[in-house]
């Protein structure tokens, strides 16, 4: 019976102490009030703050969109002041060497569509029973996409792109809290239950030793 | 009778997650200083190599210079009223975050035109900004980084939520933002404490 209250005792201060502890969780012990507008209150779910530390924890885990990686489809985004050019995102930008669509508006030197009553200075459709040869001058036809007085471009033409800053691709502030109570309290409360265990079985050993003692002098 | 040896391992493996757990706050803070310690080395002497102006006009960013990688140091932190100086490691990612204050990649370095915006652990990871709601309106915080010392004085300190993006937006004057979970222990909102670069 001896043994067995106090394995009892010591799981139940074991218990007791642990739960003193998860009862002075943050939120109630170490937070200080903080003014809330109330228009500014998501939900009321934000003043539970494990579960608020959990949440962070997953949404930081699965990490879709890493806090420092370029946006993953290659969109526009603002960037900040002082940088110079957007860091290529891996999106295709648009530049001056982009192909266009012939009949869109472009130049009067794209070619023209055979036929469309272009200009004189078109290449004639060939097998076409007209005398004139195509010439070579100035405006001879250009590569769809030129634009009038572009330089060949040998190697391509994309701007100099500044790597100063990455996008902004942010949507939540890191996560810059964790708790150390909890994990005390849950530790604590571990080793204690340890130590009530390892107690219960010095006890059990101690009584076992004792019982046969008395049997052997009796 | 039974043997007793499972017991003593159950209480044994109970201790030793007990333990574990207890000392792992502690933990946080010893990876925190060791890091620190080392990027302190790292950076003192990228520091010294350079020219170190003592001005605190802006310098303007070298589109030339590629942001510098996830967790190198880019600047050191001082607030003389809080006791604190820290080294700021480049990115905000968890990783980063528990060696120091990060930098946010999106935003200038401190010292250049702008806002320039450090998050770092108001608790645990060495808890650097566990203060900064002790920060009021004048008091100064200096950022040293390769380009010079640049005197900040705070403007601002409020506490937004999470989602608000906006404290660290562009701005035509300069600034520079710490932001760090509000209330501490908890990750329901952000205390933001805004400071202008000192003329």
């Amino acid at each position: 019976m001896r043994t067995v209250s106090r394995t009892r005792m010591g799981l139940a201060v074991s218990m007791v102490a642990g739960s003193c502890l998860m009862a002075a969780l943050p939120g109630t012990a170490s937070a200080a009030p903080v003014e809330v507008p109330l228009d500014e209150v998501a939900a009321p779910m934000d003043e539970l703050s494990v579960i608020d530390q959990v949440q962070e924890l997953i949404v930081e885990d699965i990490d879709l969109i890493p806090d420092d990686s370029p946006t993953p489809d290659g969109g526009e985004l603002p960037r900040p002041e002082g940088s110079a050019e957007i860091p290529d995102s891996g999106g295709e930008a648009p530049d001056d060497a982009t192909e266009t669509v012939p009949g869109d508006g472009g130049s009067d030197e794209t070619p023209t569509i055979p036929g469309d009553g272009g200009s004189d200075e078109t290449p004639t459709v060939p097998g076409d029973d007209s005398s004139s040869t195509p010439q070579s001058n100035d405006d001879t036809p250009t590569v769809p996409g030129d634009e009038p007085g572009d330089e060949p471009c040998d190697e391509p033409c994309d701007e100099p792109k500044s790597e100063t800053y990455e996008p902004a691709t942010r949507t939540r502030l890191p996560f810059t809290g964790g708790d150390p109570l909890p994990f005390m309290a849950i530790g604590l409360t571990a080793a204690l239950a340890g130590a009530g265990f390892f107690l219960r079985k010095l006890g059990r050993a101690a009584e076992a030793s004792f019982r046969n003692d008395t049997e052997t002098s009796s | 009778m039974r043997s007793p040896v499972p017991g003593y391992v159950v209480s044994v493996i109970l201790v030793g997650i007990g333990v574990g757990l207890l000392t792992y706050p502690l933990s946080t803070a010893w990876r925190y200083t060791a890091a620190q310690s080392r990027m302190a080395e790292a950076f003192a002497a990228t520091v010294e190599t350079s020219d170190t102006p003592a001005a605190t006009d802006t310098v303007p960013a070298d589109p030339a210079v590629a942001v510098p990688a996830a967790g190198e140091p880019v600047a050191k932190l001082t607030i003389p009223k809080l006791g604190l100086d820290t080294i700021v490691l480049s990115g905000t990612g968890r990783s980063v975050l528990k060696s120091g204050p990060g930098h946010y990649r999106e935003t200038p370095l401190p010292g250049e035109p702008g806002n320039s915006a450090i998050a770092g652990h108001r608790t645990m990871y060495g808890q650097p900004f566990r203060y900064l709601d002790k920060l009021s309106e004048g008091d100064e915080i200096v950022a040293l980084t390769r380009a010079g010392r640049f005197v900040y004085k705070v403007v601002e300190v409020k506490s937004v939520l999470p989602t608000d993006v906006s404290v660290i937006d562009p701005t035509d004057e300069t600034f520079l933002t710490l932001t760090a979970c509000d209330p501490p222990g908890s990750a329901a909102r952000r205390l933001v404490v805004k400071a202008r670069l000192s003329d």
